[in-house]
């Protein structure tokens, strides 16, 4: 009985119609490294953001399309979730009685990838050799237990991953786990996230590095201030210690921050909505070598958005975002190996010399759309072809709506 | 009884797209060849031949080329008709070789294969006559039980200039299989494979005792499953000891079907899977390989039929909590790890003409459109479905 409740708990009948998938929230201007949700936008990709919004999405099996993700570099070990090469990923969510389950696999955090990169040593990734990286996480499963208060639906859940490896010149190993908080009610909601432990090591016997999480949370929330608007807030921040066989001294610190206080406004028009959103960010990372490494972006970007029901079976979406303001003040990224400090040009821009620089060439503009068929539905990007037909990671789209690579980062939503 | 009545109004009815190809079985993280342990699908009758006795008067072409390997990015091109003849059924499939372990190339080991590494001892070599126009027969019945069987048999030969060998390549295997009430059982038996040339069989690849015999029950909309397979090889030259290679698995589980409507349904299946495989070379002892994985695999798969025409299908799987990898090279000590990225997404469409259905996998193409074993995770139109197949109910 107790195996039956377990396959019970993950299979379930009733009707709800569910939003959609990363796609669709990207679509919308999401920008968000690890593409865990909207703060204002309604959509079933919420519940890694905060975990209450599980009692929203009930019986529904999600997967998104894709593969192993994007190498990074030469490297194997640790990839990411891109547009281009996106992470296989999904999971089923299901409400029994009055309690909402879950369970979703190959979630992996892009941010927890790109920090393991920057925590390992000069030594283990020289130029040219990219291919040694601490491992990124892997096989993550979570697993979501939801329900209802009085005053707000409530949510939690469990994240874990582990793996290792042994090949004839390293071993190496990596555990992450997390623990997620959650409520919500029609007015406001509120959200704590904690890393409660992430520890990767890679031992050969040129160079062995560490690379041990030592404080990570994620607390944010949002108040309705009217029918359509929404201010919001968050912090996040992890700190590390990275240790290596390689440098002097042996270990050093480091440290990511990023917060961010916005209002995103949704407002309904025939059978569409229309969104917007400004917010002030501010995001910084540093690692305290002898020569410390840091960057840091403040900006405050501009996100105007439409979604619209073309018919029964298809709806578009797109929007158009823009930083009005900001800088980014980068320094010393030499101290970095040579796989992060591509990774750091890639997500803070270049070295400026600890100098506050502006950003350019900020606008962005994406589109995206859902077919409806019948209980599921299957979202998109579009655009994102090149000249010759071929999907491209973003900022380097070519204008085009392609027939023949006609949707980018597919997923399907199947609701039962 | 019960499942059995909706299943066949389901069938009936509807779409047909219940019973399919391999690109069903992959879109819903299933075993293409042999099929599922649970899904009713075509494919299920070459894991157990008395299925035939509930999937039958229909003609399947699967797409491909007849030397493609098989697999989902590179289909070979096979397909079969099966039909009902008073008491008794019947068909005939041309073109599987699910068996065939490739012994016309020269092939790493299982054990390479498990670890990933190419360092191990070859089998097999090109200058072996291939394995081709592979034919199956099968046949069943029901006389309170059902039972049912396959005779698979292959043939080729070719003479060669004065002075050299002849090549010569010969398969035959049995399949015999049971299903009484909520019990099934199955035994599938390579008799003899093998690829030579010479007279004296100088250079030869044969198989070594490939099987697979399992045994499933169904309890309400559970069944579980006990499933083992092993492969094995010999391959002989001249000049050198022969080497071998074989592996073991052993899939103990269970699956689950929810009906969610006539038109919708959700399958999981979870269990546990070993894996053991092993390499030896006859001449280097410290080119041995010994590779192991214990998983415990969960998959969720759905189906639905989106619209008259259209039937929609996909399914998650990845190893949850056992997820652990051996090998073990000669007399070096073992090295130990879990296996990467393991999450699996699959999708497929079937497109529904009446009696004719057309199923296919989708989100297999590269960013280049090209059809290829890296999934980009998009949707193509220009190359709408891989893995293509036709079926027509009669």
């Amino acid at each position: 009985m107790r195996f039956k409740g377990l396959m019970a708990l993950l299979l379930a009948t009733s009707m709800v119609s569910v939003s959609a998938t990363v796609a669709r929230l990207k679509a919308l201007g999401m920008d968000e490294t690890d593409n865990e949700g909207s703060y204002f936008i309604e959509d079933d990709r919420n519940i890694f953001l905060n975990v209450a919004n599980v009692n929203d999405y009930a019986d529904s099996v999600i997967i998104e399309l894709g593969g192993s993700g994007k190498i990074l570099g030469a490297n194997t070990q640790t990839r990411t979730d891109a547009d281009e090469a996106p992470k296989a990923k999904g999971g089923v969510i299901r409400k029994i009685g009055e309690m909402t389950y879950g369970i979703y696999v190959g979630n992996e955090s892009n941010t927890s990838s790109l920090l393991r990169v920057v925590g390992t040593s000069s030594a283990a990734i020289p130029t040219g050799a990219e291919t040694t990286a601490l491992s990124g996480a892997d096989n993550q499963i979570e697993a979501f237990v939801g329900g209802k208060a009085s005053f707000a639906n409530w949510g939690a859940s469990v994240v874990y991953a582990s793996d290792k490896y042994h090949t004839a010149t390293a071993r190496g190993k990596d555990t992450a786990h997390a623990v997620k908080f959650g409520l919500k009610n029609e007015k406001w909601d509120a959200l704590l996230n904690i890393s409660t432990g992430t520890k990767v090591e890679r031992v050969s016997s040129a160079v062995s590095d560490e690379f041990d999480g030592s404080l990570g949370f994620h607390v944010g929330g949002g108040y309705h201030v009217n029918e359509n608007g929404k201010a919001y807030g968050f912090l996040k921040k992890f700190d590390w210690d990275q240790k290596s066989t390689s440098t002097t001294p042996s270990s050093v610190e480091g440290g990511f921050t990023t917060y961010a206080l916005g209002y995103g406004h949704q407002m309904k028009a025939g059978n569409g909505n229309f969104f917007s959103s400004v917010e002030y960010r501010h995001k910084e990372i540093e690692v305290k070598f002898a020569t410390k490494a840091s960057a840091k972006n403040v900006f405050i970007p501009l996100m105007v958005g439409y979604e619209y029901n073309l018919n029964s079976w298809l709806t578009l979406r797109g929007s158009v975002t823009q930083k009005l303001w900001g800088y980014r003040e980068n320094n010393n990224y030499s101290s970095l190996n040579a796989l992060a400090r591509g990774l750091a040009n890639a997500e803070f821009g270049t070295d400026t010399s600890g100098k506050e620089v502006t950003f350019d060439n900020t606008t962005d503009v994406r589109a995206g759309a859902s077919l409806n068929l019948g209980k599921v539905r299957i979202d998109g990007l579009i655009g994102l072809g090149s000249n010759n037909g071929t999907i491209n990671a973003a900022g380097t789209e070519k204008g085009s709506l392609d027939l023949d690579r006609l949707m980018a980062r597919v997923g399907m939503v199947y609701s039962f | 009884m019960k499942k059995q009545i909706v299943l066949a109004t389901i069938a009936t009815l509807a779409t047909g797209s219940v019973y399919a190809t391999k690109a069903r079985m992959n879109a819903l993280g299933q075993d293409q060849d042999r099929g599922s342990f649970y899904i009713d699908d075509t494919r299920n009758v070459f894991r157990n031949a008395a299925r035939i006795n509930k999937t039958n008067n229909y003609v399947v072409t699967e797409w491909g080329d007849a030397t493609a390997a098989g697999g989902a990015s590179t289909p070979k091109a096979e397909g079969g008709f099966f039909r009902s003849a008073g008491s008794f059924n019947y068909g005939l499939y041309l073109g599987s070789d699910i068996t065939d372990q490739g012994g016309d190339t020269a092939l790493a080991g299982y054990a390479d294969s498990l670890a990933g590494t190419t360092t191990g001892p070859v089998f097999g070599e090109t200058g072996f006559k291939g394995r081709s126009n592979d034919l199956d027969l099968f046949f069943g019945g029901d006389a309170g039980v059902e039972w049912g069987g396959r005779l698979h048999y292959a043939n080729g030969s070719q003479e060669q200039v004065a002075g050299s060998s002849k090549k010569e390549q010969s398969t035959l295997e049995l399949g015999l299989g049971m299903v009484m009430g909520d019990l099934n059982a199955y035994v599938n038996y390579v008799l003899n494979d093998e690829h030579k040339v010479g007279d004296n069989n100088a250079d030869k690849f044969e198989d070594d005792g490939s099987m697979n015999i399992g045994v499933g029950y169904n309890w309400m909309d559970f069944t579980f499953y006990v499933d083992y397979k092993k492969q094995g090889a010999k391959y002989t030259n001249a000049t050198a000891a022969a080497n071998t290679t074989d592996q073991t698995v052993l899939n103990i589980g269970a699956g689950y079907i929810k009906e969610v409507s006539s038109t919708s349904r959700m399958f999981t299946d979870f269990g546990f899977r070993m894996t053991d495989a092993e390499d030896k070379d006859g001449t280097t002892a410290t080119n041995n390989l010994e590779a192991s994985r214990s998983e415990l695999p969960l998959t969720v798969g759905f189906e639905t039929d989106a619209t008259s025409w259209l039937t929609l299908r996909g399914s998650i799987g990845q190893n949850i909590v056992v997820n652990s990898q051996k090998t073990k090279a000669g007399s070096a000590a073992e090295l130990s790890g879990t296996r990467d990225n393991t999450t699996n997404v699959n999708a497929g469409a079937t497109l529904n003409f009446g009696k004719l259905m057309i199923d296919g996998t989708i989100g297999t193409n590269g960013t280049t459109g090209a059809a290829s074993g890296t999934k980009s995770g998009a949707l193509d139109l220009d190359r709408l479905m891989t893995q293509v197949a036709v079926h027509y109910w009669f």
